[in-house]
């Protein structure tokens, strides 16, 4: 996939090449916000400002062919605010009703998911959903590539242990 | 469990609507130009700031010129959709009387407007028709609002932006240099027109323009971002706005190569004399020349009003003595933002600039000059355009919003101690990328063709094409006569996408047509403006009705026009290059080279030499493309660019030479291809700024920056690579490179040489020097 003409008329301002560029990374940013936060909604705020921002900032994106990466280390950010309110808001914790969580058969699977912390979750999810290298991870986490690596097999390990 | 199932649970949920890519755009329409002004760095602001009033404006139509026969209600001299097609694809080869040049003041234009408050009748005139479109007709509103909008805010954005801050560096030829040793020089696209750059050199010193400008700073942003955009390290940045200066950084080259003493020109007191609202101005310095002992910077000046809600956009030209202290000789300032330059071989400076008046509702009366009539001069003088000088279209004013003009000034540079303006001209009208010849600026515009709608079940459906709108203007001695217009089906690429040869004028466009479908539909609001430009959430999403569009192509093709003079077409050749874009020219006396992609990279070699009847002589198909092309020898073209794999995705970078020798039998005698593998991944910044690149065949150098990742993202090594070319082959002399820390992404930005050394600059102001034979580094200093 080659970004780079869409990015150039995003960077002048289109915003019609730039949806474009979001068409091909809008699920992969949705699901993997949705799994690190607490409810659809909050995933699409982290997603819809993180969009806005990217957006807004393209211009500094030098090497086209980092889009995807780029875009989601600023989601990454989101994503990560959204998980500090959740820390200072406790009020917000208790009200059940905002939180929602997958409704899938495996129950298993899904608790063991839900219990990994908030890296794990955004190693796992861009590893497993958006098929990104542990290269980009490791840009987008400022991780080492290695230290990704060895994180994510962990994860894996970890879950499976869980469901075995 | 495997990643599969992984994926399925965690791909369960289905994206909300709103998320989809259409109402994402929507938001963005509706949102980014607020946003953009409250955040973004004031250069950002000002795409945002025209994009905004395109918004606004609803139909931010440009004048239209006498013979401009693109009318966006459809009306157009091309009636349907099917003519255009008819007359675009078949060759035009109805031969005329061989041209002759002739600058003539019978033009395109008025000869000029009366007074001041005729031009206002005009906008006033304009502008009502505008308010009775908008009224009469909310579908057609719905349209310009909507998408056709959108081409007219890439319009605006590829005003500002299209002359981005980093080109690079020449020198000028003229001053006597006792201790001036041999040197390289920006490459011209005409010999003897000089153009600009950001590194400059006289054989004596280097200077490097620092483009400065006003940054933002916040918890949006990333501090390596930042970095990234001023890739200046030495500053620290604070949360708020930082201003930094554009300067001029000089470093003396001693006659071993070594460096001599450094220096800087600073622009504070030029600044000064610019604006009044200095403190909350962005400057920036964008482009310089060396010429006839001065150092000669422009740059462009924006303020945005909150009280006014208006823009205050001045390009300048300071020209500052290249003698020991750097005395400013003179400050020459025209209304409105940078758009090109170029020093003609007679000694004068034509500096384009595009001006937008404020919105006519905000213009108030006839009286309030400063808010519709560009403004010109030295400084000193710095004052409205004589009305004489405004040119106005003679008829078919259509509906605009705010009035656009070309500003075109022209300064004498032939006295190496001041600096005299000779005339400046608006032209009504937005101008895009520009040529220049010895004698004649094309400047150009594209527009797209609309058929009218159609109605269907799900909203409406409609034809558009593109189409560019070219203007000669006669220039000679600081003289700036608008001599011609004429259309072209298409879009330009870029300056070298033209050429004036023999009493003809060339030009290479891609054309497409497509269809656009507008379909109803309803979304749901979730922020609520405030007054002051910010937002809020709202408690409750708000149901709107909205339609949104799509488009699909429907045929594309690439071609050649040949006009005389006057711009009436002589010859064309069309219908090649099919789904392609035209991706680099090469006009080289009666043979076009043109090079166009879309997977594969053909080489068109088409015969001009009947100008009437163009033809084909050979296609020379490849992987990637070359994004420049210059001669390099008689028998040699060198090409540059993106490579790329079967499928067309960008790989890395690639030169190629080819042997035209024999236009109809092309062959590629030389090859360099620098791939990425994995996640990986190398970069030339040369692949979309022609100015990084070195090419000097007298030397036997070839040179370009890359940027290069191995893994980490964050970790990137940026080179200057070095070759040399020879008996079919290309040979690596060497790099210079940086290895960049975490977080910094200090990239380079020029090469060039002088005498038995070359010397590479970064954009944080680093000169390393290398030996010109073995580019081994003798030295490296901060400047």
């Amino acid at each position: 996939m080659d970004f780079s003409e869409d990015v150039r008329l995003a960077q002048k301002g289109s915003t019609e090449a730039f949806a474009r560029l979001y068409a091909e990374v809008y699920k992969d940013m949705y699901h993997i916000a949705r799994y690190s936060l607490r409810s659809t909604e909050d995933a699409s705020d982290a997603v819809s400002d993180a969009v806005l921002d990217a957006f807004c900032s393209i211009k500094k994106l030098r090497d086209p062919n980092t889009f995807r990466g780029w875009i989601m280390k600023i989601l990454s950010v989101k994503i990560k605010q959204k998980q500090k309110e959740y820390f200072a808001d406790t009020e917000e914790l208790s009200d059940d009703s905002k939180i929602s969580s997958f409704s899938y058969e495996n129950t298993e699977l899904k608790e063991a998911l839900e219990r990994l912390d908030s890296e794990s979750k955004l190693i796992l999810s861009m590893s497993v959903l958006g098929g990104y290298s542990s290269d980009e991870i490791a840009g987008v986490c400022r991780l080492k590539a290695g230290t990704v690596r060895s994180k994510l097999s962990r994860i894996k390990e970890k879950l499976r242990l869980e469901l075995t | 469990m495997n990643d599969k199932e992984v994926r399925e649970m965690l791909e369960n949920e289905k994206v909300p609507e709103k998320l989809e890519p259409e109402n994402i755009k929507k938001m963005l329409d509706e949102k980014a130009p607020a946003v953009k002004r409250k955040k973004i760095t004031a250069v950002s602001r000002f795409a945002a700031i025209a994009a905004a009033c395109a918004v606004v404006s609803g139909t931010a139509v440009h004048f239209a010129g006498k013979g401009n026969n693109i009318n966006k209600s459809g009306k157009s001299e091309i009636t349907s959709m099917n003519e255009l097609i008819t007359n675009v694809t078949e060759n035009i080869t109805s031969p005329t009387t061989p041209p002759a040049p002739s600058v003539s003041s019978e033009g395109p234009y008025m000869s000029g407007a009366e007074n001041y408050g005729e031009i206002y009748a005009l906008i006033q005139k304009a502008n009502e028709n505008y308010q009775n479109e908008s009224r009469r007709n909310s579908y057609r509103y719905m349209t310009k609002g909507g998408a056709l909008m959108k081409e007219e805010e890439f319009e605006d954005g590829a005003d500002y932006s299209a002359a981005p801050a980093q080109e690079d560096g020449q020198l000028s030829g003229t001053g006597n240099n006792e201790n001036s040793q041999e040197h390289s020089d920006t490459f011209n696209q005409e010999e003897g027109v000089l153009e600009a750059d950001i590194v400059k050199t006289d054989g004596k010193n280097i200077y490097k323009l620092n483009p400065g400008g006003t940054y933002y700073h916040n918890d949006y942003m990333y501090d390596d971002a930042l970095m990234t955009e001023t890739a200046i390290d030495d500053i620290t940045l604070v949360k708020g706005y930082n201003r930094i200066m554009p300067s001029v950084s000089i470093v003396g080259i001693n006659s071993d190569g070594s460096f001599g003493e450094v220096s800087k020109i600073d622009l504070t007191d030029v600044i000064s004399k610019i604006g009044d609202k200095i403190e909350n101005a962005d400057v920036t310095a964008r482009q310089m020349y060396l010429y006839n002992d001065m150092v000669i910077v422009i740059g462009s000046y924006y303020n945005w009003d909150t009280d006014c809600q208006c823009s205050d956009e001045k390009t300048f030209v300071a020209a500052f003595s290249t003698a020991e202290g750097h005395k400013l000789i003179g400050t020459y300032i025209q209304g409105g933002s940078f758009n090109d330059v170029r020093i003609a071989p007679d000694g004068y400076l034509y500096l384009l600039s595009g001006y937008n008046s404020d919105r006519f509702s905000v213009i108030g009366d006839a009286d309030n000059l400063s808010r519709f009539i560009p403004r010109a001069g030295l400084a000193e003088s710095y004052d409205f355009i004589a009305p004489a000088d405004i040119l106005m279209p003679e008829d078919d004013i259509e509906s605009l919003e705010y009035a656009r003009y070309t500003v075109i000034g022209s300064l004498d540079l032939n006295s190496s101690d001041s600096i005299t303006p000779v005339t400046s001209k608006a032209l009504a009208g937005y101008s895009g990328q520009m040529y220049c010849s010895a004698n004649n600026i094309y400047t150009t515009v594209y527009n797209f063709y609309e058929d009218l709608p159609e109605e269907v079940e799900y909203g409406f459906k409609t034809q558009k094409a593109t189409e560019s709108e070219i203007t000669r203007i006669a220039i000679g001695g600081g003289q700036i006569v608008p001599a011609a217009t004429g259309k072209v089906p298409g879009v330009i690429n870029d300056q070298f996408s033209m050429s004036e040869y023999n009493g003809y004028f060339r030009v290479a466009t891609t054309c497409y047509e497509y269809e656009m479908t507008y379909r109803k539909g309803e979304y749901y609001e979730y922020y609520r403006y405030l007054e002051d430009g910010d937002y809020e959430k709202l408690e409750e999403p708000v149901k709107k009705e909205y339609g949104y569009y799509s488009s699909h192509e429907l045929s594309q093709d690439n071609r050649v026009y040949v006009f005389d003079m006057d711009l009436e077409t002589v010859g064309s050749i069309g219908g090649f290059g099919e789904d392609e874009f035209v991706r680099s020219v090469n006009f080289s006396g009666d043979m076009a080279y043109v090079v166009t992609y879309e997977q594969t990279d053909p080489l068109f070699a088409i015969d001009l030499s009947d100008p009437t009847a163009p033809k084909i002589l050979d296609e020379y198909k490849m992987l990637g493309y070359s994004s420049y092309m210059q001669r390099w020898s008689d028998d040699l073209l060198l090409g540059f660019g993106p490579d790329a794999d079967l499928k067309g995705r960008i790989t890395g970078i690639k030169m190629v030479m080819f042997d035209n020798s024999d236009p109809s039998d092309l062959k590629e005698v030389g090859k360099v291809a620098l791939n990425t593998k994995d996640y990986d991944y190398i970069y030339s910044s040369a692949t979309n700024d022609r100015k990084a690149l070195l090419i000097e065949p007298e030397k036997n150098i070839i040179a370009f920056p890359t940027t290069e990742s191995r893994g980490y993202v964050d970790h990137n090594i940026a080179s200057y690579k070095f070759y040399s070319y020879a008996d079919g082959k290309f040979t690596h002399k060497g790099d210079i490179t940086l290895r960049n820390g975490e977080g910094k992404h200090i990239s380079f930005q020029r090469a060039l040489y002088i005498g038995d050394h070359v010397y590479a600059v970064t954009d944080d102001g680093t000169v390393y020097a290398a030996d010109i034979d073995t580019i081994e580094v003798t030295g490296k200093i901060k400047i």
